[in-house]
């Protein structure tokens, strides 16, 4: 019940919004429409680690209509995902603080985009994903498209072709998939009760692989990125970083894992080294990028490259951290947004030579920036360095050497975060920096939430940890 | 007792954060009176746990809450209590109160100081997490937490790149050595399904010497080491540091921070001690660096960077000590090592206060009659490290010195000849910048004043300590008492028990010689150095092998041609290249060829009929022939 | 019966074969090479005949009903298609006024 709620709320919303009769409120309207969502889903949440069989489900039976039915359930993995979603959400509204104006649509899509992303996470029936995932598509395409930077139409479609060619490999593997199961149906019961042989693995690996590489994105598929990033407003970023990304690497958890266990098993030392690759190389290109932006879009590319290592190495610590980490890569790069917000909105630039010294106009930002950074290091008792530590024990454990490549991005990610913070915060002041008000109490606001899950979850992760324990078994 | 020992870490952070989130509008006494009083409650606690740890002959352990713990991993938040670390509590809380005292006078004019007094009890608050965790995993909080301090602190005038520059370079190669210990945790954790220190040694005790595995862990926690506790290679971000405040540099630099690689490789005695190869390594390491640190230490110009070489040199010889499976000896010369080297770093301070800012020993001269407290506390610092009796550093190294000669007569001569570069370069900085007229640079901005008493006391505790510390254990030749190898034996009892003892046991005239050579050689060096340094006029400038040196063995220039530069150019040509030449360039290829194509088939439609016409009866004959013949 | 079928035999099926192929060429290169639509509407004409004379021919020789019943079918076609094509046509010659095929070129790239 709670889990249909959850997906009509912002569905409803997001309806209301599109008709523009709320005008002037319609910003005011979505934030409470995504904290009452967020209260579902804490409620959900609440519900969920009380049950007795740690499972919340809905199955209606459409048996008539071409063997699709729609089921949805949560189980711990999509639950953090979920949880993850709701709390974004409303800071992503609130990032907005009508310095630009932006229109009831704008909202109206970030709603629609909440439901497309929980739907994706909860459903347990291929097709009803597939539909999810394409919908989640349509709202990010839309918002860059209108509200981006130059040359947006461009790169939106670029972005948007990119990723539906990736999608029709997963919509291929997964008739084929259908066909293989007796009774035909498309739950993902059927599918994991499909013992494949290795030959038949391999290919329905590498669609779906395909089609999740093109989306976390890793390594050679990651082109769409950086630009859309860029040329996407805030808001936009923030949601394709934040949630979107983490939706390619469910996918992993989701189909990959249970399906086509052996492909993951015997075939790592091939595909590891590859997103080992772009690890690095996200890691290399982001310490001299000169735009703060593209910046983020290479250090992300670099820590999803990491969790994509923890989930494929085969390994149950390395799940359970990639698990988390998704959680905390999830916060750490809206919170690293939103510091970027704050410093694109007061300076006008992005470009990092241009700034400078914004410490000395500004310490309460530059603490709370420097906490959102040394979460993105992974410094102990931030929520990263749980989740990384268990990554590079599992790949330890699967293989010495390529936990040892990935353990330089603990250096590598001090180098490029540092000479990022020093740059823009310490040294003199430049032109650009002049006149940087320090933060007011409705931004400090904003961080709060973001500060909060960094620490808490840096020193206590532990019941996230044992909640997600029986579910990756 | 154990409220007692969780108070240790709840009252720094509390200093920290009350200072911290009030930072501007608190009052600048208050902030130093605050912090010092938190540090000094700490003191008061360290003191009972002590007490109670030597009379009582236990362990104390506390377990705070679970922290990483699913599956068949449980890594609890816990403390462990016991010589050792009570010991590490009494120097880290010790040494710290008399630093922040004394930061009270000499930040007192700092726009920032309230900034400054948060920071360093957040670095109080790591340091002992560092001391005090029971696990692996808790020690590295503590450790990767007083890197960050570190980084803070250093750079603690940002306002200035060079700085910032040198708190990153601290920062980043402290990770590298971090990415070393990470790899030892992972590998500890392979073997013996624990992170927990005592049990690990538990179960490594029952393993043969020399088992590879944990040769391999050992010399990752090595690695580790040598970044915080700057061994060659990864040294050269000590001497940068001194950028960072004068308390700064005696605080972390000289008395806690770095000798933390130094306190792990102590705890882990067993494991060490089981892989002859390591200590092996770690020794060799050592002596380099201290050799390389002595010397370089000789041919610099700047009061802090002497200092901050020289405690490269003596955290070589540290390791040198461990390396020879002397580990109380290590201990003791730690110990003794903070009590003069913060001594040293502090007086320091006191000149650059006194000259207002100026570092450079070149322009100074004849302060002796000018600034005569800081001098005498200079002199007792001098003494101390130079290793002259009846000082504390004699003691210390005597003990270090004669296991070098058990095990063998080359170890033992080297490690006296580092020692004595000591002596030439610490009485060349005491001569320079006390004895020597004053140079004609020699133009300090206000007139030449001696320290506030709030920054004397506290170097003068120092030198009493530094005075009367070694007292605590004489040479083998004089007194049976091995007082601080006996604290600390319940510690070291099972790693010296796995130690194959080398008996090179030393005839009683052997040691005498040993004791009473390097004596000669000392004074022989105060006298050369005086009419060197005092006498002539300038120091000649460096040409050949001096030049070397003085150049600090390019390495850092080095660095800079190995990593730092092809690391730029790297990510320049991924950026440029790579990334939008080929890999954007092939996407956008494939829209641009879906294009190109689209518009040369779009001519097919010519709109005339005609056209159409002829194409589609060639196509049914096509159809037709094909499904014929085929 | 078998009499008249007799006398239709006397005439050798090739001549039959020949004649329509040529009826059916005439046809395609008079839809080919024509530009008034009329006539390219004679043309099909002309080749759906001569599609019908071969299987009224076949029928005749073969002694077998089935491809007169066929040539029903092709008449009935054949009916409908000029019924459509000639409307088609009157519609194209309101808007523009003529019926030459190269004048319907507006619909290129």
């Amino acid at each position: 019940m709670i889990i249909v709620l959850l997906l009509v709320l912002p569905l409803l919303a997001s309806l209301l919004l599109f008709t523009g009769k709320l005008g002037k409120h319609s910003r005011d309207f979505a934030l409470i429409a995504s904290l009452v969502e967020f209260a579902v889903a804490l409620v959900a949440g609440y519900a969920f680690t009380f049950a007795d069989n740690k499972i919340l489900n809905l199955s209606l039976n459409l048996k008539q209509l071409l063997d699709i039915d729609i089921i949805i359930y949560i189980d711990a993995i999509s639950l953090v995902m979920v949880m993850l979603t709701a709390l974004l959400v409303p800071i992503i509204i609130a990032s907005n603080n009508n310095r630009e104006v932006r229109n009831h649509n704008f909202y109206a899509l970030i709603l629609l985009m909440q439901m497309a992303l929980i739907g994706v996470f909860t459903a347990s029936e291929m097709i009803l994903f597939y539909i999810f995932w394409e919908l989640a598509l349509m709202p990010i395409f839309l918002i860059t498209a209108i509200w981006g930077g130059d040359n947006r139409k461009k790169i939106s479609v670029k972005f948007l072709i990119y990723t539906v060619v990736g999608s029709f490999a997963m919509l291929i593997a997964i008739l084929y998939l259908y066909t293989l199961t007796t009774p035909h149906s498309f739950s993902f019961e059927s599918f994991y009760q499909l013992k494949l042989p290795y030959s038949v693995q391999v290919p329905v690996f590498l669609a779906f692989f395909l089609a999740f590489a093109i989306k976390i994105p890793l390594f050679p598929f990651h082109s769409w990125q950086a630009e859309t990033y860029n040329v996407s407003p805030v808001q936009g970023s923030m949601l394709l970083a934040g949630i979107m990304l983490k939706m390619g690497l469910y996918g992993i958890i989701r189909f990959i894992l249970p399906i086509c266990p052996d492909v993951v098993a015997g075939g790592s030392l091939i595909f590891l080294p590859l997103i080992l690759f772009g690890v690095i190389y996200g890691a290399i290109i982001a310490i001299r990028q000169p735009k703060l932006k593209k910046m983020i879009a290479f250090v992300s590319l670099s820590h999803v490259g990491i969790i994509a290592l923890g989930l494929l190495s085969n390994n149950h610590y390395g799940i359970e951290g990639a698990i988390l980490q998704m959680f905390s890569h999830g916060v750490n790069v809206v919170g690293f947004f939103l510091c970027y917000q704050m410093i694109v909105i007061r300076t006008g630039t992005d470009i990092i030579a241009d700034l400078g010294g914004i410490a000395s106009a500004a310490p309460r930002f530059a603490t709370i920036f420097l906490i959102i950074v040394l979460a993105n290091v992974a410094l102990p008792l931030t929520n990263s360095f749980v989740g990384e530590f268990l990554i590079l024990l599992g790949l330890f454990q699967s293989n010495v050497y390529i936990a040892f490549i990935a353990g330089l991005t603990i250096i590598l990610g001090a180098v490029y975060l540092l000479k990022m913070y020093q740059q823009v915060m310490y040294g003199p002041q430049t032109m650009a920096t002049q006149k940087f008000a320090d933060l007011t109490t409705g931004e400090i606001l904003l961080f709060v939430p973001i500060i909060v899950c960094i620490f808490w979850v840096g020193i206590s992760p532990s019941f996230v940890l044992q909640l997600l324990q029986s579910a990756v078994n | 007792m154990q409220l007692i020992s969780i108070l240790l870490l709840v009252f720094p952070l509390l200093g920290f954060l009350t200072i911290g989130l009030f930072q501007r509008q608190m009052n600048r006494q208050l902030s130093g009176i605050l912090a010092s009083g938190v540090i000094f409650i700490n003191l008061v606690l360290s003191s009972f746990l002590f007490r109670y740890i030597t009379t009582s002959h236990q362990v104390l352990e506390v377990s705070l809450f679970d922290w990483i713990k699913f599956a068949d991993i449980s890594i609890p938040f816990a403390l462990t209590i016991d010589r050792l670390s009570a010991l590490m509590l009494m120097i880290v809380n010790g040494v710290g109160l008399l630093i922040h005292v004394y930061s009270i006078g000499y930040m007192k004019y700092d726009e920032s100081v309230n900034r400054f007094f948060a920071y360093l009890n957040l670095f109080i608050l790591f340091m002992l997490i560092l001391v005090l965790g029971s696990d692996y995993l808790m020690l590295f909080i503590g450790w990767e937490g007083v890197g960050l301090s570190s980084y803070l602190l250093i750079g603690f005038w940002y306002k200035d790149h060079a700085n910032n520059n040198a708190a990153k370079k601290a920062f980043i190669m402290n990770r590298i050595g971090d990415l070393g210990f990470l790899l030892g945790i992972f590998l500890l954790f392979s073997t013996f399904k624990t992170l927990s220190i005592s049990e690990i040694a538990e179960i490594a005790s029952l393993m043969p010497s020399g088992n590879i595995t944990l040769t391999i862990i050992t010399l990752f926690l090595f690695v580790g080491a040598m970044g915080k506790s700057a061994q060659i290679p990864l040294f050269t971000w000590l001497p940068d540091a001194m950028a960072g405040p004068t308390p700064v540099s005696a605080l972390i630099h000289a008395a806690t921070m770095v000798t933390a690689g130094i306190y792990l490789i102590a705890r882990s005695g067993v494991l060490f001690v089981l892989s002859p190869l390591t200590m092996n390594i770690i020794l060799v390491v050592g002596a380099v660096t201290a050799l390389v640190g002595g010397l370089i230490a000789i041919y610099q110009n700047d009061i802090k960077k002497i200092l901050a070489y020289s405690t490269v040199s003596q955290l070589g010889f540290l390791f040198m000590a461990l390396g020879l499976g002397s580990f109380s000896g290590a201990m003791f010369h730690l110990t003794t090592h903070a009590f003069f080297k913060a001594l040293l770093f502090l007086a320091a301070g006191s000149v650059i206060h006194a000259l207002s800012g100026e570092q450079d020993i070149r322009k100074m001269g004849g302060l002796r009659s000018k600034i005569p407290f800081t001098f005498a506390l200079m002199v007792v610092g001098t003494i101390a490290i130079s290793g002259i009796p009846p000082f504390a550093g004699f003691f210390s190294k005597e003990v270090i010195l004669t296991a070098a000669y058990e095990h063998g007569m080359a170890m033992g001569v080297f490690a006296t000849f580092v020692s004595l570069l000591t002596t030439i370069y610490m009485f060349r900085l005491l001569f320079v910048v006390f004895f020597k007229p004053a140079s004609k640079d020699f133009k300090p901005a206000h007139s030449v004043h001696e320290s506030p008493k709030v920054m004397l006391y506290p170097m003068a505790i120092l030198a009493i300590l530094s005075i009367v510390a070694g007292f605590v254990q004489l040479p083998k030749l004089f007194s049976e008492t091995q007082g601080f190898d006996n604290f600390l034996t319940p510690v070291f009892a099972k790693a010296n028990g796995l130690q194959t003892v080398s008996e090179h046991a030393l005839s009683v005239q052997t040691e005498w010689l040993i004791l009473l050579i390097p004596m000669f050689i000392i004074a022989l060096l105060v006298f050369y150095s005086y009419n060197r340094f005092v006498n002539s006029k300038e120091l000649t400038p460096a040409t050949g092998i001096q030049k070397v040196l003085a150049d600090k063995f390019y390495f850092d220039d080095i660095y800079d041609f190995l990593i730092v530069k092809p690391i730029g150019f790297l990510s320049d040509f991924f950026r440029q290249t790579v990334d939008q030449s080929i890999i954007n360039g092939f996407v956008n290829a494939v829209g641009n060829g879906t294009l190109f194509v689209g518009k040369r088939l779009r001519l097919l439609q010519t709109g005339n009929v005609g056209f159409y016409l002829v194409i589609m009866v060639f196509c049914v004959i096509a159809i037709l022939f094909f499904n014929i013949i085929l | 019966m078998e009499n008249s079928i007799a006398q239709l035999q006397v005439i050798p099926l090739q001549y039959y074969i020949l004649f329509c192929s040529a009826l059916f060429s005439i046809g395609v290169i008079g839809v080919l090479a024509k530009r008034n639509a009329l006539v390219i509407f004679m043309s099909v004409e002309l080749m759906l005949n001569s599609a019908n004379l071969l299987l009224a021919a076949f029928s005749a020789y073969r002694n077998d009903p089935a491809g007169q019943i066929f040539v029903f079918f092709i008449m009935v076609v054949a009916a409908a298609e000029v019924a459509i094509g000639l409307a088609l046509l009157v519609v194209v010659y309101r808007s523009t006024h003529s019926i030459d095929i190269y004048k319907l070129d507006r619909l290129k790239w």
